[in-house]
């Protein structure tokens, strides 16, 4: 099945699933924070975790990033149980952006991008030739190799994100998980992350699911749209199976219009209350 | 965690019977039960027991009441002032002030009145919270820095107390049992005193409870309720910090009264401040009154324990239990970003530099004869070389792990002497020396390893449904460690003729170091040198954070395990050889730090050199400053770091609001 | 320079005692029938005193000062070094002292093996098992005699001592027969009360008065109690060891309520170091007497 969205993009899509969710669920006490889930999900393109606040899109991201153990239910990455992967195997194939950045206290932005190595050759392998080469590669496919002798705190939020996600490419995954890289972002930066994003998918064929809040930037740069509600997948589809004021007022609780961007004609949803 | 069943009226009476039924037992042994009645009415002068009765156990009774009262009651209001549900009057510090000017003023006068007493209480107690607070503002009152500058200051203050008793401990016995908290009473004078003082205060504390409640909220929301936050605080901290010192100059020290009232209040279901104020106070009396019908029902038995002692055994054990339920935000600490200079040019001259300045100290101090002139250098070398070695090593030692701990709790001023590692190792050197005497100095050296891994083991339980996480470590760090100083009372206050040996034992007595000592300390800092490079990568992603370390394969808790472990273990080498106090652990990276090192490792190998420096100079100074008398060098290096300390915690709250 | 540790003296280690203590290193050896030249480092105040009593002046003794307050007598001189901490004395300066012999208590403070590093030692025991300070006393005494080459000032000191003993046990018969509580208070609320294996205790069986407290003993023969435990023995009579409780204590209705002050049972005695040896048990037991009124 190949679809062809507006753009010229254009992506072949394995047949091989890369995540697979069987009732995989998530609750913390008595509160269930992610409802038994079933669901299958595709390698090889960006699929977008849509939601109001609390609805349980972080906590999915981190199911699969195995940041959180599972309550119930299981998830398969590539086939394989994720209980049954090992630390570093899984690192080499899944890299996984927080919403929170950490402190980077007096780390260099060379450094930063070098720890993605780390699954490669851990605590206490060599750094070889491919270590370095894949970081020189990481640091000019994000564009911050010019950054590369300044500190991670003298950058402006913008290219900070730029460089987490050079480390994250660094790790060489064949799956990104991120959890909202573009919350506090302004709109230049936004696009600028989600475009490199789907570059890196282009390029290197990954997968990515990505974690927004906006969902015009999910509609204008995902493949594919997930909506939760109340830890609930409530929707599933591509950017115009989304969109539409419906779907949007069961999603978000608010009522919404949708429009066409005048331009690239991509449905643009604004909201009506 | 709300259970239904045990409501905090229950609870108080449930103690305050049981505590009632343990001193009828207790009376007992004195008075016929048929003759209570009248004893407690009208005692009959020529029967030493009813006498015995009235003057002293009735007296006693009511002086628990009073005190467990009015610290708990003191505890909630710091709690709520600070927005912390650790802080108390000992975890702020205010006993071990209160107790070194107590004893300040015992050792410039004969004989002391109990005024007297409360107001060098009084004042100690007030030094040492304005140092607290005052420190604490700097920083946002981030709870982690709270607790740590009380912490701190208690280990200053005490260690201050406890070198003066090494040297006076027989003109300070008096002062280390009332340290220790006995509430022994002969008349009615304490008890009638603190009801005094506390139908003043109280009611004064009292009439702030409207704006107390308000504090809960944030500064500026505070301000914008039309509240001048700063001026609030500073009165009534000044009014909660004279009823504790009051009741401490009265009564002893007695620490956690306040910690577990307060807290078990909370888990029973006082939510509101005015519960918590009710209840918890009345938790507190009955608390104390229970712990204190206990000693007094098991003197016959095992003798004379103070109060104040079997609270800290308690209360650390009930704090080590309430980690788990300490609620997240405590955990939040944000270290940020360090002083770094662009360039790493001084980086390279460093090193080279830390060492070679080691090495010049180390020289003096192994040849300096200002005192004893006369004497051959080379005589002198041999007498020296082990402590000076010995010194260097330990000072190493405590340097690494700092840098480690300091990594891995994400905090820059955190120190290896907080995860209560060297107080558990403290106390496995006193249970040593009771067990096998003076014998051989194996015993110590074993006892001391042993007492670190049991500290360790205890941290491990107590944080490990936390994954070693920062803020339990550190909390279960500050029990363990009031726990050993209530011991160490307990020992100069039983008179036992070795209490001085065994205190400088736990002091660190580098001038005891034997040549075998010596080499055995270089070996493990050897070790412990070689290791650290290796462990580089996993520190560097430990650094970033549990999401990303795991994102990049790293198990964050099985690490954090392991270097717990080797911090444990160079901790417990190390305070075998200095003792538990000398703060080395924290100074040293950040010396390092400061003078410009960069990445994990250059700091830690700069660190090693600065400490080994410092426990170099500290004990040189221990031998130097007294001469004949040696002053343990780990307590020196203590009198030096807690200043230390807290100026830089004043220094960084500075630079930035977030902490 | 003075000490707020050592107010009847005035007292520290000054440069000029130091090295005249270290010139007499090189003084040639004068070769006398009386040794008075031996240079002594002695560790423990019993010990000192005991050579005190053999007319023989040890150069160097630990806490010298405060010897003075506690010990009182026999007196040592003025010009005695002082050696440090009885717990630890300064081993440089041991070393640069070059004694001829250390002598210490066994079992207490620094190990024979290592003091033997430095110099010949002799390391006797006080508190062993057998817990019979006064007679561990007594052999550490001949011991002494026998190195410095004064076993005859022993004998006659021992001879003297125990005739003296016998003297006064003698006398005691007189004395009302009662048992005794021998207390020192360390504050107004918790006493230490001497019983088994302690010096006193040894002392009053020499001398045939009964020592009331049957309770538990530490090591040092000594039990920390409150008050109530003194009234356990209401026919005994109080013996306190100066200084006593506080004036204002001793107007309270407490103190007034125990049996032994009820009925006028106290006496005071001056303060006299329970962890002595020979010559603090015979001041003991002189102070004693006096203050019972026996003969």
């Amino acid at each position: 099945m190949v679809q062809i969205s507006e753009d010229s993009r254009t992506r072949t899509i394995s047949r091989i699933p890369l995540f697979e969710l069987e009732r995989a669920s998530f609750s913390v006490g008595t509160r269930v924070l992610l409802d038994p889930l079933t669901i299958s999900l595709p390698a090889r393109r960006i699929i977008g975790l849509i939601g109001h606040n609390g609805s349980g899109k972080s906590t999915l991201i981190k199911l699969l990033a195995r940041q959180n153990p599972l309550s119930g239910g299981k998830i398969c990455f590539d086939g394989k149980d994720l209980h049954e992967w090992g630390s570093r195997p899984f690192a080499r194939k899944v890299a996984y952006l927080p919403q929170q950045a950490p402190d980077t206290a007096g780390m260099l932005v060379s450094e930063l991008v070098a720890l993605g190595r780390y699954p490669w050759h851990g605590a206490l392998g060599r750094f070889g030739l491919e270590d370095k080469t894949r970081v020189e590669e990481a640091m000019r496919l994000t564009d911050v190799a010019r950054y590369r002798a300044r500190f991670i705190d003298t950058l402006s939020g913008g290219e900070r994100q730029r460089v987490w996600l050079a480390m994250l490419v660094a790790q060489n995954p064949d799956c990104l998980l991120l959890d909202e890289p573009t919350s506090a972002l302004d709109i230049a930066h936004q696009i600028d992350i989600l475009t490199l994003v789907c570059r890196l998918v282009d390029e290197r064929g990954l997968g990515a699911i990505v974690v927004l809040h906006d969902v015009n930037m999910a509609a204008r740069f995902c493949d594919e749209i997930l909506a939760l509600h109340c830890g609930k997948l409530i929707a599933r589809g591509g950017p115009e199976d989304i969109v539409a004021p419906d779907q949007l007022q069961a999603i978000y609780e608010t009522r919404m219009g949708v429009m066409r961007h005048p331009d690239s004609g991509l449905p643009l949803a604004y909201p009506r209350s | 965690m709300r259970n239904r069943f045990i409501t905090p009226p229950r609870l108080v009476f449930t103690i305050t019977l049981a505590a009632i039924a343990l001193h009828a037992f207790a009376v007992g042994h004195y008075v016929a039960i048929s003759d209570i009645p009248g004893a407690l009415w009208q005692p009959d002068p020529a029967s030493f027991g009813q006498i015995y009765v009235y003057f002293s156990i009735v007296p006693r009774f009511l002086v628990a009441l009073l005190a467990g009262g009015a610290l708990a009651f003191t505890g909630v209001i710091f709690q709520q002032l600070l927005k912390n549900p650790l802080a108390e009057p000992s975890t702020l510090g205010i006993l071990s002030g209160a107790q070194l000017a107590i004893t300040l003023l015992s050792l410039s006068a004969a004989a002391v009145t109990a005024g007297e007493r409360e107001i060098a209480g009084l004042v100690g107690g007030l030094v040492a919270v304005t140092l607290v607070a005052g420190l604490g503002k700097a920083s946002n009152f981030a709870p982690m820095t709270l607790l740590l500058c009380g912490m701190v200051i208690s280990f200053s203050a005490g260690s201050a107390s406890v070198i003066l008793a090494l040297f006076h401990h027989e003109y300070l016995r008096g002062v280390f049992i009332w340290g220790s908290g006995s509430l022994i009473q002969n008349d009615y004078s304490n008890a009638t005193a603190l009801a005094l003082r506390m139908i003043v205060l109280i009611p004064l504390l009292l009439l702030f409870f409207r704006p107390l409640s308000v504090i809960g909220l944030d500064e500026s929301r505070a301000r914008s309720l039309g509240l001048s936050p700063g001026g609030l605080r500073a009165v009534v901290l000044f009014i909660a910090t004279v009823l504790s010192a009051v009741v401490v100059a009265r009564v002893g020290v007695i620490a956690f009264v306040g910690l577990a009232a307060t807290n078990l209040a909370r888990i029973v279901g006082a939510r509101t401040l005015r519960q918590r104020l009710l209840w918890g106070g009345l938790l507190g009396a009955g608390l104390l009154l229970l712990a204190d019908s206990l000693v007094l029902a098991g003197a016959p038995v095992v003798g004379e324990v103070p109060t104040g002692t079997a609270t800290a055994i308690i209360g650390a054990i009930v704090m080590l239990v309430l980690i788990k339920h300490v609620p997240h935000s405590i955990d939040q600490l944000n270290s940020n970003a360090l002083n770094q200079r662009e360039n790493s040019l001084a980086g390279c001259f460093l090193l080279p530099g830390s060492l070679a300045i080691a090495a010049v100290i180390a020289l003096f101090s192994l040849t300096e004869s200002f005192i004893a002139g006369g004497v051959e250098t080379s005589v002198l070398f041999a007498g020296r070389w082990p402590r000076v070695l010995t010194s260097a090593s330990a000072g190493a030692m405590l340097a690494i792990a700092g840098s480690l701990t300091q990594t891995i709790t994400r905090n820059p001023i955190a120190s290896p002497e907080g995860l209560g590692i060297s107080a558990g190792a403290g106390l496995g050197i006193i249970a040593a020396f009771f067990a096998g005497g003076m014998a051989s100095p194996i015993l110590p050296l074993a006892g001391g390893i042993t007492g670190a891994v049991a500290a360790f083991a205890i941290i491990l339980l107590v944080a490990k449904g936390k994954s070693y996480a920062p803020g339990p470590v550190l909390l279960s760090g500050i029990a363990i460690s009031a726990l050993a100083t209530a011991i160490i009372s307990l020992i100069v206050a039983s008179g036992d003729p070795r209490a001085s040996y065994i205190l400088a034992w736990t002091m660190g007595p580098t001038f005891r170091a034997t040549t075998f000592v010596a080499s055995i300390a270089a070996a493990l800092v050897l070790i412990g040198l070689a290791i650290s490079p290796l462990l580089r990568r996993p520190l560097e992603v430990l650094a970033l954070g549990d999401s990303t370390a795991r994102s990049l394969g790293l198990n964050p808790a099985r690490s954090r395990l392991v270097l717990l472990l080797f911090i444990a273990v160079l901790t417990g080498a190390a305070t075998v050889i200095v003792g538990p106090l000398s703060f080395v652990g924290m100074m040293a990276p950040h010396i390092a730090r400061a003078a410009g090192a960069r990445g994990q490792i250059l700091t830690l190998l700069t660190a090693s050199a600065v400490g080994a420096t410092l426990m170099i100079s500290a004990d040189w100074l221990g031998r130097a400053a007294d001469f004949p008398y040696e002053i343990p060098a780990g307590v020196i290096a203590a009198f030096i770091g807690g200043p230390y300390f807290l100026w830089v915690i004043r220094s960084r709250g500075r630079q930035s609001p977030r902490f | 320079m003075s000490d707020a540790r050592y107010p009847n003296r005035d007292y520290r280690l000054t440069r000029r005692q130091f090295t005249a203590g270290l010139a007499s290193v090189f003084l040639p050896a004068v070769a006398t029938a009386s040794t008075e030249t031996r240079r002594l480092a002695v560790l423990d105040w019993g010990w000192a005193e005991s050579l005190l009593a053999l007319d023989y002046k040890p150069f160097a003794v630990a806490e010298a000062p405060l010897y003075g307050d506690r010990v009182v007598t026999p007196a040592l001189s003025t010009d005695t070094i002082d050696l440090g901490l009885r717990s630890w004395p300064n081993v440089e300066l041991l070393r640069a002292l070059k004694p001829e012999l250390i002598v210490s208590q066994a079992g207490y403070g620094i190990s024979a093996e290592r003091l033997g590093a430095i110099a010949p030692t002799l390391a006797l025991p006080l508190y062993g098992p057998a817990r019979q300070p006064l007679l561990a006393a007594e052999h550490a005494l001949k011991e002494i005699a026998r190195r410095i080459g004064r076993e005859e000032r022993a004998t006659d000191y021992l001879e003297l001592s125990y005739s003296r003993l016998d003297a006064i046990a003698h006398n005691a018969k007189d004395y009302d027969g009662r048992a005794l509580l021998i207390i020192k208070f360390t504050d107004d609320r918790l006493i230490d009360i001497y019983g088994a294996g302690g010096l006193f205790d040894d002392v009053l069986k020499r001398i045939g008065i009964a020592n009331a407290w049957d309770g538990k003993t530490n090591n040092w023969g000594f039990a920390t109690a409150g008050l109530e435990a003194i009234a356990r023995y209401p026919e005994a009579r109080l013996v306190i060891i100066e200084p006593g409780p506080p004036g204002l204590f001793l107007q309270s209705a407490l103190w007034n309520a125990l049996p032994a002050v009820r009925n006028g049972r106290v006496s005071m005695i001056p303060p006299t170091w329970v962890f002595g040896a020979f010559p603090s048990a015979m001041r003991f037991a002189e102070v004693l007497r006096q203050s019972l009124g026996i003969a």
